[in-house]
């Protein structure tokens, strides 16, 4: 205990002393006197730099006594450069004026960290994806998410369809998804990755394995966080974009600052794609029976066009508030709806039986209120509140006499009785309303310059009600009429301290998990009323991250967290159709660590190299499975215990003003570590999970040689994953177990006239037509373009 | 020099991949198929794996001993074995198509799959009469689909609209399929709910030679026809049924064994066998298991037959206060039923069919009774599976001696699904 306060009262000495280094902070305004958020600050000589804050305020800590030049540079903004003597003070105020650069109207590449890179930078292992440089380009979310280490993102279809993702080992629910912080669960599927554009996004943050309690909330091996556009003035971006297989996709984002204080804004997306890429397939020729009964006369391996694929989905969405008020720096309220559809050709696999009738369709309405006041008390406080309420409804049908060649051809009465479906195994017409709520509010107390403790937060609650007036009576009744409810309270304490200069970066956090829930008691089949049966648990998980700059090119970074994951509504209270409850299901855990180094070295003229290798280890309990081998109804149950290793490298360099490139790597490996002896599976790799994948990317602009305000890049990249087996192979190879490996290359032409705000994009994906697959076997499509034609209007 | 080389790598590494990329498949899918193995053994063992089953099959010379590790083989996806004809076995596609796959042992000792005949809903139950005539149930319909185990092509229906249907059932689909001279016994089993929803035990008769529905007979008192990979027919043309009996009503429908007399067509109300009774426990099991039925000569033939009660059913028993009333919940029955799958509290039976008699196999350990309970006549010995906490093995039989004596024991790839002598007639 004594050497214990020994080291804090040395530590918080080194502190003291530390304060007395100099700081330089100010604010960067237009030439009208606005804020300018998002501004790049960057002394020359080192690799400091930071960002303007949403009131335009910046602070750079603990710089050297010495002479410089400070870069302050903002998109459609002049650079400007001034030379700063520092010399004995603690603190030096420096405020700048920029003005606003025809010629920089686009958005541009500045040396310096962006916000992406800052977070990127933390303690704890996160890729940031900075999507606003992507937004010229005609490229898909769900491909720049799989370009990053680590992270797998497979479909059951093309553009639009299921989304799988694999993120360190991590699979399915393991992985939880965001939309601007708000667990997609609560929102429906209208906003998510395998269709929201990349023009919607302002950035991608990929958690890997460790959440902060600000962004948590139930997440076993990570989260990816979609962050909203954000704007700070008036702004007018608009794109639309067209492509092979009939695929069609328009954004549009207006923003409007009224005075300093009050803002409206507008933006929605529509997506269309018939996604009748073609594949090859076992098609069957039918013949009927004396008695007209159908059966299969032959086979024959053709190739097809995807008939039934069609993704539609669109978003609106109204906001407004004021912002920079004394009591506020923001209060804004949203208001969108969403709305998707979706055909699925088939179920999990390709067979010899598309589906040619199936749909899904979803509707909702999201409301979001948000307040955000930074500095409260004299700087010593920040709160953050965030609270959605949201009303989902979604139709799955799935109820056909009809069956389908893959010619399309309908053989009508080709299906009977409970085979009358194409992929869920019964008739289905479910038909369910989800009304939900979430409610986060997070404070940050700022004990000292380099002590934060955060407090957040967490509340949702879901009630799902509706019919499937073809699914299973339970005592006469339609058991999906009574509604089923499920609440979780998530409480998280994060401790940050920045020591030695912030050379030491330490975070510590708990977490507190409640959840509850009632829904109709299945078990209760003797009863002549059908009860209600309520559900109660709690559980609790920790974590902590370290970073220490060794110096202002490299750090190393460590974190782990023993993260949970509560049960889904459907895996406690089952779903009335395939799963029955299971009311002692208990949450999943992990352990999750990781250990990193991160070096990044600038040189002379613009040219830099980064390197980003990280390690990381999950070891997995009590994974949730659906156990289908039961007396009737299968059973949601914990079973499997995991562990994944691996390594992932991201690799960059910027050679010039024209040339860059990067390259992404991941090796891991997932093994069955479960307990149940009776699985042969245990100590085996966990099947249908690539282990070896790397991407790569090269950028080239002709900025140079082309006039000022115009440029013309381009972009090549390309994916290779390593072949991989989708049940347990043997000692001797089945090809038919095998996913093959799989080489894509991409190639991109974009031209900007940055006066007039204008770009032109054309994307040739997969442009070898080489062979790629989806989730298990699900084939890709071959060569196909894109082409995007998008305007971006800067008012001043 | 260093930058130099990074940037080199960075380049060359795209532009490496249109070589690698553009190589062509020069896999040639049209080698004829080589000659098959004629004789040897092949050893199938199922893994229960919580997301995906698998199978390994592994073919050997000699018959296989001492301990085995059958992930050696290959795997599939699927590999029910559903008929055999000499060196063929006949299996429900080996992914997860649905149809029938024809597998050999090719030349080099592979496990191939040389035919295929798709079917639009699953296809069971499959019986192969001879190299040109078989039947299978495309379970997308009432009708019974006649097909040519050579060519691997349907050449034919059998139109079973007639047939009795329960009404609760919401129409036919069908367990097993005996053939007789010339008549088939087809084992009723309702579509909707388990195979308990019929209250009787109901076959469909068909005429062979005209390949027509005939008749419904039926059977009260027994339920669930157990289906075994041969029809039990003695060598007076006495076709033996095993049935389990619901599982989930005590006292009420028990597993027996039921005939079809030689020369008739109807069920023999005076002939009800009950093995599990004439156990030690007998009539006092809470729970009566019957799981396999497999036939020798001169009325002799052999079962699993439940001999104890799980312990994990046991306790059940004492929370719930007895066993299957109606403090029973579904979970329960599930958390019942994987006990069966896991702790073995079964025993392989000799059951003499004329006399009525039992003889339990004590040299044979207890069995997990719903874990790949499997049995192979191969020459004058059976081989029998055992499951439980220390084995997962074949047993060798000699019914001549009455001895039993472990085989081979299978250290990984799963549970015994199936041990094939290839040179079986």
């Amino acid at each position: 205990m004594q050497i214990f306060s020994t080291i804090i009262f040395l530590l918080i000495g080194y502190q003291i002393v530390q304060a007395q280094q100099v700081s330089i902070s100010g604010k960067v305004i237009d030439s009208n006197d606005e804020p300018l958020t998002g501004a790049t600050i960057q002394i020359d000589k080192y690799d400091i730099g930071t960002v303007t804050d949403v009131k335009g305020f910046y602070k750079l800590k603990n710089v050297p006594i010495g002479n410089y030049v400070l870069v302050v540079s903002s998109v459609g903004y002049t650079k400007q450069l001034r030379t700063v003597v520092i010399e004995g003070k603690s603190a030096i105020t420096l405020d700048f004026v920029l003005k606003e650069s025809v010629s920089e109207l686009g958005e541009v590449v500045v040396r310096g960290k962006s916000q992406a890179q800052e977070i990127a930078e933390q303690s704890i292992q996160i890729s940031s994806i900075d999507a606003r440089s992507l937004q010229v380009q005609a490229v898909e979310a769900t491909r720049v998410l799989d370009e990053l280490p680590g992270v797998r993102i497979r479909q059951s279809g093309g553009f639009g369809s299921q989304t799988e993702i694999q993120l360190n080992g991590a699979v399915g629910n393991a992985v939880r998804l965001y939309y601007d912080g708000i667990p997609v669960e609560y929102i429906g599927s209208g906003l998510s990755i395998n269709n929201l554009p990349i023009n919607m996004i302002d950035r991608i943050d990929v958690y890997k394995g460790v959440m902060p309690v600000e962004i948590g909330t139930d997440a076993l091996g990570g989260g990816i966080n979609l962050i909203q556009k954000k704007f700070f003035n008036s702004f007018l971006d608009a794109s639309y974009e067209i492509g092979s297989f009939n695929t069609h996709r328009a954004t549009f984002n207006a923003y409007h600052a009224q005075d300093s204080n009050f803002f409206i804004g507008f933006n929605g997306f529509f997506n269309y794609a018939e996604n009748n890429y073609k594949m090859e397939v076992t098609n069957n020729i039918y013949g009927r029976t004396d008695n007209g009964n159908l059966f299969i006369a032959d086979q024959e391996d053709i190739e097809i066009e995807r008939f039934h694929n069609d993704h539609q989905s669109y978003f609106a969405e109204f906001h407004g508030g004021i912002r920079d008020k004394k009591w506020a720096d923001e209060l804004s309220y949203r208001i969108g709806y969403t709305s998707r559809y979706d055909e699925f050709q088939h179920g999990a696999r390709v067979g010899n039986i598309p589906a040619g009738e199936i749909t899904q369709e979803e509707n909702a309405i999201i409301q979001r209120l948000t307040y955000i006041k930074n500095g409260l008390l004299n700087g010593f406080l920040d709160i953050n509140y965030q609270g959605t309420l949201n009303f989902v409804n979604e139709l799955t049908l799935d109820s056909t006499i009809n069956l389908y060649d893959w010619r399309g051809q309908v053989i009508q009465g080709g299906r009977t009785g409970d085979n009358a479906s194409e992929v869920l195994g019964r008739p289905t017409s479910r038909d369910i309303d989800q009304t939900s709520t979430s409610q986060r509010l997070t404070t940050v107390l700022r004990l000292h310059e380099d002590h934060d403790l955060t407090l957040s937060h967490f509340y949702a609650r879901q009630k799902f009600v509706g019919e499937d007036p073809f699914g299973p009576q339970i005592l006469g009744q339609d058991p999906n009429k009574t509604p089923a409810i499920l609440a979780k309270n998530i409480s998280g304490i994060s401790y940050q301290s920045r020591w030695f200069n912030e050379k030491l970066i330490m975070t510590l956090f708990g977490k507190y998990y409640q959840y509850s829930g009632e829904s109709i008691d299945l078990f209760q089949v003797n009863a002549s009323v059908l009860p209600l049966r309520k559900f109660e648990d709690e559980t609790w998980g920790y974590g902590t991250g370290i970073k220490w700059v060794v110096n202002n090119n490299l750090f190393v970074r460590s974190s782990y967290e023993q993260a949970t994951r509560i049960p889904d509504e459907a895996e406690i209270f089952g779903n009335f159709t395939t799963a029955r409850p299971n009311y002692s299901i208990r949450p999943e855990r992990s352990d999750n660590f990781n250990l990193g180094i991160f070096y990044q070295k600038y040189f002379n003229g613009s040219r830099s190299v980064k390197l980003d290798l990280n390690t990381f280890l999950r070891l997995q309990e009590d994974l949730i499975f659906f156990n289908a081998n039961d007396i009737s109804l299968g059973q949601f149950k914990n079973q499997d215990n995991a562990e994944a290793r691996g390594i992932e490298l991201a690799l960059s360099g910027r050679f010039s003003d024209a040339l860059s490139a990067q390259l992404n790597l991941t090796k891991q490996r997932v093994i069955n570590t479960s307990e149940n002896l009776n699985d042969v599976s245990v100590g085996k790799p966990i099947p249908n999970r690539p282990d070896f994948f790397v991407n790569s990317s090269l950028n080239y602009s002709l900025c140079n040689l082309m006039p000022q305000d115009k440029e013309l890049s381009f972009t090549w990249s390309f994916n290779y994953i390593e072949e991989f087996n989708f049940i347990l192979d043997g000692g001797q190879r089945n090809d038919d177990n095998w996913v093959p490996r799989q080489i894509l290359n991409d190639f991109g032409a974009t031209y900007q006239i940055k006066d007039k705000g204008l770009s032109l994009s054309l994307q040739v994906n997969n442009i070898l037509d080489a062979e790629a697959f989806d989730n298990i076997s699900i084939p890709r499509p071959g060569r196909n373009y894109r082409f995007k034609i998008r305007y971006l209007f800067k008012n001043s | 020099m260093k930058k130099a080389r990074f940037l080199l790598l960075i380049v060359l590494l795209p532009i490496s991949t249109l070589f690698i990329g553009s190589c062509s498949d020069d896999d040639d899918n049209n080698n004829p198929i080589p000659e098959s193995k004629k004789s040897g053994f092949v050893l199938v063992t199922q893994v229960g794996l919580s997301t995906v089953e698998s199978f390994f099959s592994q073919f050997s010379e000699e018959f296989p001993t001492g301990a085995i590790d059958n992930t050696q083989g290959k795997s599939f996806e699927n590999f029910f074995v559903r008929g055999q004809l000499g060196n063929e076995l006949y299996v429900n596609t080996v992914d997860q198509a649905k149809g029938v796959s024809k597998v050999v042992v090719s030349a080099t000792g592979e496990i191939e799959v040389i035919g295929e005949l798709a079917t639009i809903d699953a296809a069971f139950p499959v019986e192969i009469v001879d190299s040109n005539t078989g039947y299978l149930d495309d379970r997308n319909d009432l009708d019974i689909e006649i097909f040519n185990p050579s060519t691997m092509m349907l050449t034919g229906s059998i139109d079973m609209s007639s047939a009795l249907v329960v009404p609760q059932a919401d129409d036919n689909i069908y367990q097993e399929f005996i053939v007789r001279d010339d008549k088939m016994f087809v084992a009723y089993r309702p579509r909707k709910g388990t195979a308990y929803a019929s209250d009787s035990l109901i076959f469909h008769v068909i005429d062979l030679t005209t390949n027509t529905f005939e008749k419904s007979i039926v059977l009260d008192g027994h339920k669930a026809p157990v289906s075994s990979q041969d029809p039990i027919i003695d060598e007076q043309g006495n076709i033996y049924i095993a049935t389990q009996g619901d599982l989930t009503v005590p006292n009420l429908f028990r597993p027996s064994i039921v005939k079809i007399p030689a020369g008739s067509t109807e069920f023999d109300p005076e002939y009800n066998f009950k093995p599990i009774d004439l156990t030690p426990l007998g009539a006092g099991l809470p729970i009566q298991v019957l799981t396999q039925f497999i036939y020798d000569a001169n009325g002799i033939a052999y079962i699993v037959g439940g001999v104890e009660v799980p312990p994990t059913i046991l306790q059940l028993f004492a929370e719930k206060g007895g066993p299957f009333d109606g403090n029973w919940t579904p979970a329960d029955f599930g958390i019942a039923f994987d006990a069966l799958r896991t702790e073995p509290s079964a025993k392989w039976i000799e059951v003499d069919l004329n006399a009525q008699t039992i003889n339990i196999i004590d040299d044979i350990p207890l069995t997990s009774p719903f874990s790949g309970a499997n049995a192979s006549k191969i020459g004058a010995n059976f081989y029998f599976s055992v499951v439980g906490d220390q084995e997962n093995a074949f047993y060798q039989y000699t019914p001549s001696t009455k001895t039993g004596i472990r085989a081979f024991q299978i250290t990984d790839g799963g549970i015994p699904a199936g041990l094939y002598d290839l040179s079986q007639n």
